[in-house]
């Protein structure tokens, strides 16, 4: 099976600063993926390389064995933050901008998801609350049909009781075969979505199976998250 | 469902399913629910789902079949109540050995239980 993300020596600075150092990575089709990490160490860094929103300095990203490039990134959902919607269009601008840019936007789910998180569509977007900003960036990463799916910090500004309904969000929406990579701080609350973590620490990042730590380990993913942060993390 | 988190999830739904056919639940020869399906009622990834149906594939209980779906073997009862002992052994050795008996001192326990009786 080939994997549908793979990265081979990549580095990137941002403004001087090494985020990430040498990084082969592969990641492969099927799997919901929890990004994680300290604040500012990198992770939306990572995903907007895969995402082809930044370059990298040095190696190579490839999505379904093809280089990331504009190509790729139509092949890529990547989640709009809140902040990012225009903020004069109504929801149903946002659709029909969305349908009109990805040809593999599905207008009738759209219009499904909405009804179902109860956004009106000729509301303004500006009017909405940051909770529901975020649920119509989520309905618009979702109504499309692709393999990849990258979500930074899908629920920043979503109270707790909807946590649950975005897990339920994600599992009732993702295409068969589709991987999701979503980064997070909610590991209590999300741990049990994940298949596979990335963790990221000391430029570099970490690639573990969710279910193997509990196996091998006999603890659970929080508890071993806090372990690699707080020594090495070495096997 | 609750999982624990310190243990594979996956190998907590297969024996969640087990259960269910031990009741009656879910009977003998039944088609199973799709992964999708699954994965929607214990909110995993279907992944998971996979992983709990090539347990229970292996271990007897099931039968997948590629683009049909999975059923529950009409004569998996003793593969079933095989494992079910199995596991409560499994279970009694894990706890004897966190409360720190040797190997050795639970085998003379259940030994020196076996012969009060």
């Amino acid at each position: 099976m080939s994997d549908l993300v793979s990265m081979k020596g990549v580095s990137k600075k941002v403004r001087g600063t090494s985020v990430i150092r040498d990084l082969t990575l592969s990641i492969p089709s099927g799997r919901i993926i929890g990004l994680l990490g300290d604040n500012g160490i990198g992770k939306t860094t990572l995903l907007r390389l895969i995402g082809n929103f930044m370059l990298p300095d040095q190696g190579e990203i490839r999505i379904a064995d093809v280089p990331v490039s504009s190509v790729t990134r139509k092949s890529t959902s990547f989640l709009l933050a809140p902040e990012q919607l225009f903020d004069w269009m109504n929801v149903r601008d946002a659709i029909a901008y969305y349908r009109d840019f990805f040809p593999d936007f599905d207008e009738q789910k759209a219009r499904r998801i909405s009804g179902e998180f109860g956004i009106d569509p000729q509301g303004k977007i500006k009017d909405l609350s940051k909770g529901n900003k975020e649920k119509v960036c989520l309905m618009l990463a979702f109504s499309r049909n692709v393999k990849l799916y990258l979500l930074d910090e899908p629920m920043g500004g979503i109270d707790p009781t909807m946590k649950r309904d975005v897990k339920r969000f994600i599992l009732e929406n993702i295409p068969e075969d589709a991987t999701v990579i979503l980064s997070t701080h909610l590991i209590k609350d999300m741990e049990v979505l994940f298949d596979q973590l990335l963790i990221m620490k000391d430029h570099s990042v970490l690639s573990v199976d969710a279910e193997e730590v509990r196996a091998k380990r006999n603890m659970s993913v929080d508890d071993y998250y806090a372990e690699v942060m707080s020594n090495g993390g070495d096997d | 469902m609750d999982f624990r988190t310190d243990m594979p999830i996956y190998l907590q739904i297969a024996n969640h399913i087990k259960e269910r056919i031990m009741s009656g639940a879910l009977p003998y020869g039944e088609k199973l629910p799709s992964v999708r399906e699954y994965s929607l009622e214990y909110e995993v990834s279907p992944l998971t789902i996979q992983r709990a149906m090539t347990e229970l594939d292996s271990e007897g209980i099931i039968k997948s079949k590629r683009g049909v779906g999975s059923f529950v073997l009409v004569d998996c009862k003793d593969n079933l109540e095989e494992r079910m002992v199995d596991r409560q052994i499994e279970d009694f050795i894990a706890k004897m050995r966190n409360v720190g008996l040797s190997d050795t001192a639970i085998l003379n326990k259940v030994k020196g239980a076996l012969e009060d009786e």
